[in-house]
């Protein structure tokens, strides 16, 4: 019994640890909520409907008009951001929304986990 | 002459007839007077071959006592002719003829001795054709031949009292009045002799003739002497009015006091006399004449006259002087007196003519003022021989004159000829002059100080020296030679000052005269030293300076200019603001004609065999020579303000042997040799070599289009108030040139110029940017390419070979090109690019890529990797490195963290581990088993960086029969995290483990496996399989750009 009891622990225990490299569940938002400028203390970010978008950070001395490009694209809760350079390379990057409303957009960096909390700028 | 004397013969004869009709009256006994008017007025007729009419005749002897006189009152003598004034010749109130009784009662004949007239009214009247009222009388002296009375004339006494004159010869326009005329004539009439003492008194007169016309008030005119023959006349001669006017095309007198005093000779028939002891006196003026010989040779008068003058006031002088040879001293004026001695008149006086006049003279304390200089001429003393030609010119010869002229003093000698008209000068003139007199040639803002001594010899015409002097216009048939010595000169214009003690001018007129086929003026300027101040900022000391020259045609303005130029120097020392230049025998050459484009031309050259700047302390600049030769070609069809199309500068400078040092580098920049020209549309590099430090550079190729963007920014700053740089497309300056290097030590150039070009305070400033930044910024409107090869270089400890590739600047954007190298440890290749739009927005981008290298080369060349992917430096053997990166910087190059975008690829396989301890606790704890074997398979690295996160994207690591997958993130400004997942091994657990903290003491812990599936295409869910296709994105366009 004392056997029996050890290796159900043993399972118990490799379940649990094989079944944390699963998949999360995944959420969906509406896309048209994320359309309009968002800003999360200095940085701004602007998505358009066809999307493109663009950044700029204010405490760097940057207005609109010198933003930096990327493309989006929103897909069930991911959101890509895909940054193109000066020469072609690219800078993905890929962030998991917690929250997608008309006034908050609310997501996490995959990678790093790193979240932010943007509002929307240009409320309707 | 002739008619004067004919006139008086006739007059004397006409008396005698009326002596021998009185004679006749007397004889017939005639006693009382209205018997004796009777019997003249009936004898008269048959006596005289003219009316007579008298009122009455008497005999007198009281009045004649102790001779006979016949006393006639109101006597007319009439001789009408058409055009006289009146058909009387003669009206007398009283004639009293007086004759020697004793002498007629013994000899039977009759000796008139005496004649007096009272009020008389006289009109002589000669017509156009020569006849005269005169000729009346010719007649009866032939008939008196034939008188029955013995008559002779002996008059010893002739008295006129009150006569009015009226005098007209029509024939030669000849006009006379007397009036009030006392004629006191006495003397003996022997044969044809005549001793006479002439007094003569007329209180006006005026005659008329041709253009001559005077008049004379209270004439006195005496002759005391004798007139033989009818025709010799030798005596003293007396003329003296206090008034007497005389115009001869001009008012020679003019109500002037005359007196003269000629002792005389003249005949008759040659009218021909002379002067001895004579005295012409016109108010002060005193003219002795000792000798002198007259002739009259209708209408000319010749004279030959010695004289001397007592000092005679010059202003009076000159006003005798006929009018051309007034204007011909160009409105020269002059004060003084003047004493004429050993003077000599000679020649024709006539309508036309005048006579020639020599003398010396003595003139002082005399002004001579002449209209084109600005002071006169003062306490002149002048002692010269002239000769003056009244038709002509004036000669001055034996010239020496001292004199002051403004505040200078001037000693002159020589000869002056041609006064008249040329006023030509052979002249030598020693002066100590003071250069503040020169002031009224110069320009108002122009300063001159200092004394000049000057000693000039010229030759030449007056107008020629002063054309020379006040229009700067040379004439070659002047010449002069001037040596001057400035001392303590001083030049102020404006803000511009000069300073010398002593300066040596020469100048020689024609400059041919000094070099062989030089025209105008030639100058030669030297002394010791020079000092010129710009301001407060610029001065220059010039040592032992040497210019010679020449120019001509100044007075035509600039661009017909001939002039050549060479100024040489031993040293000269400019300080300009905290620049200094210092230049060893600097010498320049200017040679400047008219151009083909009707502009000036020059040709310049400039050489120095020592040139040393200085900026301050810091900026040091030396050069063994300098040699610039260019040329200047003035465009008149252009526009003067665009400078550079109107002038077409073009230049060829070669610089050898020059070092530069600068603060920010603590090498010397040597340029063995610089050769580059440029002109207004082309800048072209011939030769250019620097070595700086161990490393050399070479550039050759051509910039064009300077001058439209330089024309561009003009246009910009005018428009906009300033200077963007912007210019249309089409005007972009190109330039394609060729670097070359042998060898290039990077390390030492970017530790050289580590800094340069960024203000030191702002390399310590962390905050945003300051105004006082200056970051580079890349010009607009330009189209520059340099192609770039280097034999070796040397980058850290890596030699790079055939270092090659491009950089071009255009129109706002520096772009490193294909930039490629290899070495031992990797080809290499990089991309850059560099913008800046604004200064506090300046852009940064890179795209770099290391073949076939090895990783610890890599992290040896670039040591950031290590900070972003830390366990990189675990392995070592040969890899691929790419990356691409880009930024905003702020102004003073710190980064703009939003804007950081990097993306990067490492592959690498059969890795070997060196950092065994870190790698053994790693696999201790995933439970990895390394059987000894510290290596690993495969490496397939994705890292990107966003703002100031870089995220290491997941990848495999093959560890024989184990493979795990690995992420990790980091955060510039924190610490890192890692994750690796176990997702093969011989074990049935799949670990995962997380590494965090800082580098340098990480933490280690296990956690759940984070990607089990996603080197298992089949077991991917979405999210894997966008990682996956994002990696193979990332490494694919990095890859792309690899050449």
């Amino acid at each position: 019994m004392k056997k029996v009891k050890t290796l159900s622990a043993i399972l118990l225990t490799l379940s649990v640890l094989l079944c944390s490299c699963g998949p999360a569940n995944e959420k969906y938002f509406n896309v048209k909520y994320l359309f309009g400028e968002w800003k999360e203390g200095t940085v701004h970010d602007k998505y358009s409907e066809d999307g493109t978008g663009h950044t700029w950070d204010t405490s760097d001395d940057i207005e609109e008009a010198e933003a930096t490009p990327f493309e989006w694209r929103l897909s069930h809760d991911t959101l890509v951001q895909n940054h193109e350079l000066w020469n072609g390379a690219i800078v993905p990057k890929i962030y998991i929304v917690t929250t997608l409303d008309s006034i908050r957009l609310e997501c996490y960096d995959m990678v790093s986990g790193i979240e932010h909390h943007y509002t929307k700028v240009d409320l309707p | 002459m002739k008619k004067a004397l004919k006139i008086i013969g006739i007059s004397l004869a006409c008396l005698v007839g009326i002596v021998l009709l009185a004679a006749v009256i007397a004889l017939s006994t005639v006693t009382s007077p209205k018997q004796l008017t009777k019997m003249v007025k009936k004898h008269a007729p048959s006596v005289l071959p003219f009316d007579l009419q008298l009122e009455r005749a008497k005999l007198t002897i009281v009045k004649t006592f102790p001779d006979v006189g016949l006393e006639l009152d109101r006597v007319a003598i009439l001789s009408p002719m058409e055009g006289s004034p009146s058909d009387t010749l003669a009206r007398v109130d009283k004639l009293i003829l007086s004759a020697d009784a004793k002498h007629y009662l013994k000899t039977k004949e009759i000796v008139v001795n005496r004649c007096q007239l009272q009020d008389s009214r006289v009109v002589l009247f000669t017509d156009a054709d020569g006849r005269s009222n005169l000729d009346i009388f010719k007649s009866q002296e032939e008939d008196t031949t034939s008188t029955p009375f013995d008559l002779r004339l002996d008059l010893q006494q002739v008295n006129l009292k009150n006569t009015d004159l009226t005098y007209i010869d029509r024939r030669n326009g000849l006009h006379g009045e007397a009036t009030g005329l006392d004629l006191d004539l006495q003397g003996r009439m022997a044969d044809d002799d005549i001793t006479a003492v002439l007094a003569l008194k007329a209180p006006a007169l005026q005659l008329q003739t041709g253009g001559l016309q005077g008049t004379a008030r209270q004439l006195e005119i005496g002759f005391d002497g004798r007139f033989d023959d009818y025709n010799r006349l030798d005596g003293d001669l007396t003329l003296a009015s206090p008034g007497l006017s005389l115009v001869a095309g001009y008012e020679v007198l003019h109500d002037d006091q005359v007196r003269l005093s000629l002792p005389l000779t003249l005949a008759l028939d040659t009218l021909a006399g002379s002067l001895h002891d004579a005295r012409v006196a016109l108010n002060e003026m005193q003219i002795d004449l000792p000798r002198g010989t007259f002739r009259l040779d209708d209408p000319d008068l010749v004279v030959d006259a010695a004289f001397h003058t007592n000092p005679l006031d010059i202003e009076a002088v000159l006003a005798l002087l006929p009018e051309k040879v007034v204007q011909s001293l160009q409105g020269i004026r002059f004060t003084g007196t003047v004493q004429l001695t050993d003077g000599q008149v000679s020649g024709i006086v006539n309508d036309s003519l005048l006579p020639v006049i020599s003398a010396d003279v003595a003139a002082s304390d005399a002004v001579i003022a002449i209209p084109q200089l600005p002071y006169p001429f003062k306490e002149t003393e002048l002692h010269t021989h002239f000769d003056l030609d009244l038709n002509d010119s004036l000669n001055a010869r034996d010239v020496v004159l001292n004199t002051t002229w403004g505040h200078t003093k001037l000693q002159a000698t020589g000869a002056l000829t041609d006064l008249a008209r040329k006023m030509a000068l052979d002249v030598a003139l020693d002066g100590n002059l003071p250069l503040a007199d020169l002031k009224p040639f110069l320009p108002k803002d122009l300063g001159l100080k200092g004394k000049a001594d000057v000693k000039l010899k010229t030759q030449g015409r007056l107008d020629y020296l002063m054309a020379a002097v006040t229009q700067y216009r040379f004439d070659n048939r002047l010449r002069a030679d001037a040596r001057v010595t400035l001392r303590d000169f001083a030049f102020d214009m404006d803000t511009l000052h000069a300073v010398a003690p002593k300066l040596n001018l020469e100048l020689d007129l024609p400059a041919a005269r000094r070099v062989k086929g030089r025209s105008g003026a030639y100058i030669a300027l030297t002394g010791e030293t020079l000092r010129v101040k710009g301001g407060n900022t610029l001065q220059a000391d010039l040592r032992t300076l040497a210019l010679r020259g020449n120019a001509d045609r100044l007075d035509k303005g600039l661009e017909a200019l001939l002039a050549n130029a060479d100024l040489d120097l031993a040293q000269l020392d400019l300080v300009y603001d905290t620049v200094t230049v210092h230049a060893n025998r600097p010498a320049l050459t200017v040679e400047t004609r008219p151009g083909k484009r009707n502009g000036l031309h020059a040709n310049v050259t400039l050489k120095t065999e020592g040139l040393e700047a200085a900026a301050g302390s810091s900026y040091h600049f030396d050069a063994h020579a300098l040699a610039v030769g260019g040329t200047v070609d003035q465009d008149k069809g252009k526009p003067a303000d665009d400078w550079l199309h109107h002038w077409n500068p073009s230049a060829d400078f070669v610089l050898t042997q020059a070092k530069i040092r600068i603060p920010q580098l603590d090498k010397t920049i040597q340029v063995p040799t610089i050769d580059f020209v440029a002109d207004a549309r082309e800048l072209g590099f011939r030769k250019g070599g620097i070595k700086l430090g161990r490393s050399d550079l070479m550039l050759e190729g051509n910039v064009l289009g300077i001058d439209q963007w330089l024309a561009n920014n003009a246009q910009a700053k005018a428009s906009d108030g300033q200077v963007n740089g912007t210019a249309p497309h089409h005007d972009l300056v190109k330039a394609e040139l060729q670097v070359r290097s042998n060898y290039l030590d990077l390390n030492e150039i970017m530790d050289l110029t580590s800094g340069l070009g960024t203000p030191a305070d702002s390399l310590n400033n962390q905050e945003v940017a300051n105004k006082e930044d200056n970051p580079f910024m890349v010009p607009k409107g330009v189209d520059v390419t340099f192609n770039i090869h280097a034999n070796k270089a040397i980058y850290r400890n890596l030699e790079l070979n055939n270092l090659g590739g491009t950089a071009t600047i255009k129109d706002g954007t520096l772009l490193l090109r294909e930039i490629g190298f290899t070495n031992e440890a990797a080809e290499m290749q990089l991309t850059a690019i560099y913008q800046s739009p604004r200064k506090n927005h300046l852009f940064l981008g890179f795209d770099f890529h290391l073949l076939d290298v090895q990783i610890h080369d890599l992290l040896h060349i670039i040591p950031e990797i290590d900070t972003i992917v830390p366990m990189l430096k675990t392995f070592d053997g040969a890899a691929e490195f790419h990356i691409a990166a880009q930024t905003n910087l702020k102004s003073n190059y710190d980064l703009k963290m939003s804007t950081l975008r990097a993306s990067a690829d490492i592959e690498g396989a059969n890795l070997s581990v060196r950092d065994i301890a870190s790698f053994t606790k790693i696999t201790d704890m995933l439970k990895v088993s390394t059987n000894g074997e510290y290596r690993i398979d495969s490496i397939d690295i994705q890292m990107t960086a966003f703002r100031d996160e870089v995220d290491l994207w997941p990848f495999q690591v093959s560890i024989g029969k184990y493979k795990a997958t690995l992420d990790g993130h980091y955060n510039l400004n924190t610490v890192g995290q890692y994750h690796i997942s176990v997702t093969e091994s011989p074990l049935p657990t799949r670990l995962g483990l997380k590494i965090s903290g800082p580098l340098d003491n990480l933490s280690y812990s296990l956690e759940p496996c984070k990607y089990p599936n996603l080197y298992k295409p089949a077991r991917r869910n979405d999210t894997e399989q966008l990682i996956m296709q994002l990696k193979q994105q990332i490494a694919q366009k990095l890859k792309e750009n690899v050449q």
